[in-house]
C-alpha cells in the first residue's frame, strides 16, 4: 500500500497470472492443462467512512406515496445532526422527486408563455441532495428495528 | 485529512481516475460523496470514541479550580474487504491487455462499489445488506441513535438520510 488509499491494478506486471509470457502456452499447474485464470483485477482501499458520532445520521423512513415527509420533518432531520456544510442529504431519486415536490410543487407560478416546468431542487436549507441508486423503494419495517450485531 | 472517493481515486490512481470516478458519480451517491479517512492500521482503524464532555465550571478570582477529565474508549473497527475477482480463459483475453481491461475493469468496480455502498447503507441486515459486513449501515445507525423519523409506511418504502461528515 505504501501510503496509497486506493491500488487498482491488473494482478501481477501487466495482468499476467498463471499465462506465460508468450500468451499461446498455458502453464502446467497441477498436472491440468487449464484453462487457467488469464487475469484479473485487484481493487484495494483502505478507507473509513467518517461517521464519528451517534447524532451524525438521521433519517426520514417508510416514506411512500402514501405516506410523504412534510417540510418540518425534512428540517427536524437536518437538525437532528446540526446540518454543516460537510453534511449532505442522501436519496435515491424517488427520495430526490419527493424533495421537490415538497418544495416547489404548489409553490410554483407559471405564466402562459413558460413552457419549462421542472420541480428539481439540488439543496435543502443549503444542504446538498446527494442521489444513490443503492437506496431501494421496497424497504420494509425489517429495516426499523434491526440495531446491528456489530 | 478526509477525502471523498472521487478525490481519493484523482489523487492515488491517475491512469484509472475517469473511469473510475465515472462509475460512482450519478450512482453511488455516498461513494461519491462521503468523506473517507485512511485507515490507519492495514485491516483494521483504531479511534478513541468519547460519549461525554469534562465538566466545565465557573471560577471566582480567588478560588481554586477543579479538574475534570473523561475517558474515552479505545475502538477497533475491523475493515471489508470488498472484492470480485473473475477468470477468463487466456484465448477469450486475447494479446491485447489493454483493451480487455478497460472492457471489464468497469463492470468490475461497479460490482465492488454497488456491494460496498450497499454495506454501508443497510450493514447486517438479513434482508437488505450483507450479513458478512463488520461495521454497521445507516439504517442500523439511526435504529440504535434513535435519530429517525417515521413518515407511516411499512413496505414497499424508501428513506432518505441527512449525514453530518464533521467530526465533533
Amino acid at each position: 500500500m505504501d501510503g496509497a488509499a486506493l491500488v487498482v491494478d491488473p494482478l501481477t506486471n501487466g495482468g499476467m497470472f498463471y499465462v506465460n509470457d508468450n500468451w499461446t502456452d498455458a502453464i502446467n499447474i497441477a498436472g491440468s492443462t487449464g484453462p487457467f485464470l488469464g487475469h484479473s483485477l485487484h481493487f484495494n482501499m483502505n478507507g473509513v467512512l467518517l461517521l464519528p458520532g451517534t447524532k451524525n445520521v438521521s433519517a426520514i423512513r417508510g416514506i411512500t406515496t402514501a405516506s410523504l415527509p412534510t417540510p418540518t420533518s425534512i428540517n427536524d432531520m437536518l437538525n437532528t445532526v446540526k446540518s454543516d456544510q460537510n453534511t449532505i442529504i442522501l436519496c435515491n431519486r424517488t427520495g430526490a422527486s419527493i424533495l421537490g415536490v415538497l418544495g416547489k410543487d404548489g409553490n410554483l407560478v407559471m405564466q402562459p408563455n413558460e413552457f419549462g416546468y421542472s420541480n428539481q431542487i439540488a439543496t435543502w436549507n443549503g444542504i446538498p441532495i446527494v442521489i444513490t441508486d443503492t437506496i431501494t423503494n421496497t424497504e420494509t419495517t425489517d429495516l426499523y428495528t434491526d440495531t446491528g450485531s456489530v | 485529512m478526509a477525502y471523498t472517493l472521487a478525490q481519493m481515486i484523482n489523487e492515488y490512481n491517475s491512469e484509472d481516475a475517469i473511469m473510475l470516478s465515472s462509475v460512482i458519480q450519478g450512482t453511488y451517491g455516498l461513494l461519491s460523496a462521503g468523506s473517507f479517512y485512511t485507515a490507519n492500521k492495514q485491516l483494521a482503524h483504531t479511534y478513541t470514541n468519547y460519549s461525554t464532555l469534562p465538566t466545565a465550571g465557573i471560577r471566582s478570582l480567588a478560588d481554586g479550580v477543579a479538574s475534570s477529565t473523561v475517558q474515552g474508549t479505545t475502538v477497533t473497527q475491523n475493515l471489508a474487504l470488498f472484492n470480485a475477482n473473475g477468470a477468463w480463459d487466456q484465448a477469450f483475453v486475447g494479446k491485447d491487455f489493454d483493451v480487455f481491461y478497460n472492457t471489464q475493469a468497469p463492470l468490475y468496480f461497479n460490482a465492488v462499489a454497488s456491494l460496498a455502498e450497499k454495506s454501508m447503507i443497510y450493514g447486517t441486515n438479513a434482508s437488505f445488506g450483507n450479513a458478512s459486513y463488520t461495521a454497521k449501515g445507516l439504517h442500523q445507525y439511526v435504529t440504535s441513535s434513535g435519530t429517525n423519523i417515521q413518515a407511516g409506511g411499512t413496505s414497499d418504502a424508501t428513506s432518505i438520510f441527512a449525514i453530518r461528515f464533521s467530526p465533533v
